[in-house]
């Protein structure tokens, strides 16, 4: 088994060999096992405590809480080509939609001020990555949203 | 005396908890009103009774001061405790809580109208011979204003009249940029306050923020219970403090102690309050502000002079002589309050959200929580979660104290500040106490997360869990669709 590990966002290759029968290595040929809160990689054991939400795994070790998330290789790869399009600006913290400039059809130049958001008491102005026409807006003023909730997109750049 | 046995809590978060705590060792009914969001909050475990405000957005029931005097009727509260932030320095809502026959913890509305407005207070201030920035110049004449500040020369700070909590202000170097940025930021002043009126002084460069906490009674007894540096911020909001200062000796901590008193006095203070300094590299201090409240930062004062300050608001309120002099009020050791945010250091401290999957609290540190497991974090309210106050013989004892209740917090499903506050406590100029209040924007190489030491251990535990889950859900079809990306 391989793919990727996401740590707190950051992606690390990794594979898994044996089963759980003989016991789990990783690909260097350290035995990994967890038992109860002890996780232990080779020689060296680590308290851990770990919590799930969904697909995320919250992780204490080490005198710090961690974020992981598990890729495999094929959606690793998809996730990588769909980032830098530049066509949709994401919500980079959840929060509400504290005013909208534009409407859809209307032209924007890159770093235009699309929408302006707010977050704990903290404004922040969603600006265009590129030049193009505001394809969809899909959150009105005071319609609230989660983080990486896509708050508009622009369409196609004209050849 | 303003006699009353029943006591309610106009705040949320770790500030109602710790109040509500205060109210109970007294012996006095512990009321609260909440938010519906917020049943999982500690605070409602403390509280003898609660009532749920509505409103447009949860922090405008917080706001409504007409709602919350009705619930404080209907519960039988005889006072008020307003704790910080929402309705705290509001004079309007301290006369309407008096106005329905009822006790406000807090000091009378003309002095929180006298210093909550920044220039009638820096007036005040110096026309009684205390000092202030130098060169301040107030917006009352605003075509001549852009002019009169040109004049006064770099570096300025422009800070809205109304202003408080860092809102809205903002240093000019580059006098090319003042027009734009007096518009800037009277067009926040505006928005945050409803008042574009604005201020400038003279910038006081790489200050440190050293602030007084001073208890007034009803009877005309003022005193100081020393200070607390302040001087680790982020965009003006405070991140670490501590008592006593590390660049105070013992005079200039008596001067700058009996300046804070003097102030509050010739103000007629009463209850408990904070009054902020700026000091530059000389060690000359001006005044900057007086909060007419609790501060959140509280704590550390607490643990120097082992005083219980909301205990002391809640009798001075009810009447009671202070019960001490100055003389009597002594201090011990360092604190240090570390506020724990969700917020992600390495995305310029944008805030998080999520639930509260798992908390486990350090032993050895007071925590003053504001969520449990099982509560969410929702981007309704600010970012502060929490605070952790350590205690020590010596400021480097503190500081060790404070590193091990970090590595100690465990706080699952939000992500936090809490591995950046240890690696900002672990700076030279932090651990030596060599402080200012431009710190932490000049550590900016402190905000990204280093590779963990357990890189290791937590790509095997992912790599366990993903096999185990794939395991279960092989064995248990049913269960298969329910692994998500683990099943893999």
């Amino acid at each position: 088994m391989s793919g990727f590990v996401l740590i707190d966002g950051i992606s690390h290759a990794a594979g898994l060999a044996g089963n759980a029968t003989l016991g789990y290595r990783l690909p260097d040929g350290r035995a990994i096992r967890l038992d109860g809160d002890r996780l232990w990689v080779g020689d060296s054991e680590w308290p851990v405590i770990v919590a799930r939400d969904g697909d995320t795994l919250w992780v204490h070790v080490d005198g710090a809480a961690h974020r992981l998330e598990w890729r495999d290789a094929a959606g690793h790869l998809a996730e990588a080509a769909g980032a830098g399009g530049g066509d949709t600006m994401r919500a980079p913290m959840p929060g509400s939609v504290i005013a909208v400039n534009v409407v859809v059809g209307d032209p924007v130049a890159a770093g235009d001020v699309v929408l302006v958001i707010e977050s704990m008491k903290l404004e922040t102005a969603i600006r265009a990555p590129r030049a193009g026409v505001v394809a969809a807006l899909p959150y009105a003023v005071g319609a609230v949203f989660d983080r990486d909730a896509s708050l508009a997109t622009l369409a196609e750049e004209p050849a | 005396m303003n006699a009353f046995d029943a006591v309610l809590v106009a705040n949320r978060g770790e500030i109602a908890a710790r109040i509500l705590r205060s109210v109970r060792a007294l012996g006095l009914r512990a009321l609260l009103v909440a938010h519906a969001d917020d049943v999982a909050a500690p605070a409602l475990a403390l509280a003898d009774d609660v009532r749920f405000l509505t409103g447009p957005t949860p922090v405008a029931a917080f706001l409504d001061g007409a709602q919350i005097i009705a619930a404080a009727r209907a519960m039988g509260a005889g006072a008020i405790h307003p704790g910080y932030g929402f309705l705290a320095e509001n004079a309007d809502f301290a006369a309407a809580v008096a106005a329905a026959g009822l006790v406000f913890i807090g000091p009378p509305p003309a002095v929180i109208r006298l210093m909550g407005d920044k220039v009638r207070a820096r007036n005040f201030v110096a026309a009684r011979g205390f000092p202030v920035a130098p060169s301040a110049i107030e917006d009352d004449d605003p075509a001549g204003f852009a002019d009169a500040a040109r004049a006064l020369g770099p570096p300025l700070l422009i800070k809205p009249s109304a202003g408080g909590g860092g809102k809205g202000m903002r240093i000019v170097r580059d006098m090319a940029l003042l027009d734009a940025e007096l518009a800037r930021a009277r067009s926040e002043g505006e928005r945050y306050f409803g008042d574009g009126r604005l201020f400038v002084e003279r910038y006081v460069e790489r200050p440190r923020h050293i602030e007084v906490q001073v208890l007034g009674d009803a009877h005309g007894a003022v005193v100081h219970l020393f200070e607390r540096e302040c001087s680790l911020q982020r965009r003006f909001q405070k991140v670490v403090e501590e008592a006593p200062s590390p660049a105070l000796a013992d005079a200039a901590r008596a001067r700058i102690c009996d300046a804070a008193v003097g102030i509050a006095a010739a103000a007629g203070y009463q209850n408990a309050g904070t009054v902020e300094f700026i000091m530059g590299a000389d060690g000359e201090f001006y005044f900057l502000e007086m909060n007419t409240r609790l501060q959140v930062e509280h704590p550390v004062t607490e643990a120097i002079t082992g005083r219980d300050l909301v205990a002391d608001q809640i009798r001075i309120a009810a009447g009671a002589p202070l019960g001490f002099a100055q003389g009597d009020v002594t201090r011990s050791g360092h604190a240090i309050e570390l506020r724990i945010c969700a917020e992600a250091p390495g995305r310029d401290f944008a805030p998080t959200t999520g639930p509260v999957l798992h908390l486990a609290l350090p032993a050895q540190a007071r925590c003053d929580m504001g969520v449990a497991a099982g509560g969410t974090v929702t981007p309704a309210y600010d970012s502060l979660l929490g605070k952790l106050i350590v205690h020590g013989a010596t400021r480097a004892a503190a500081l060790a104290a404070a590193d091990a209740a970090l590595a100690g917090l465990v706080l699952l499903g939000v992500e936090t500040n809490i591995a950046w506050l240890r690696r900002l406590l672990a700076d030279p100029d932090v651990a030596a106490g060599r402080l200012h209040t431009g710190l932490i924007a000049d550590r900016a190489d402190l905000l990204a997360e280093p590779e963990p030491a357990a890189r290791d251990a937590l790509v095997a535990l992912a790599l366990l869990h993903s096999a185990e889950a794939r395991r279960g859900a092989d064995a248990v079809p049913a269960l298969h669709a329910a692994m998500g990306a683990w099943r893999t």
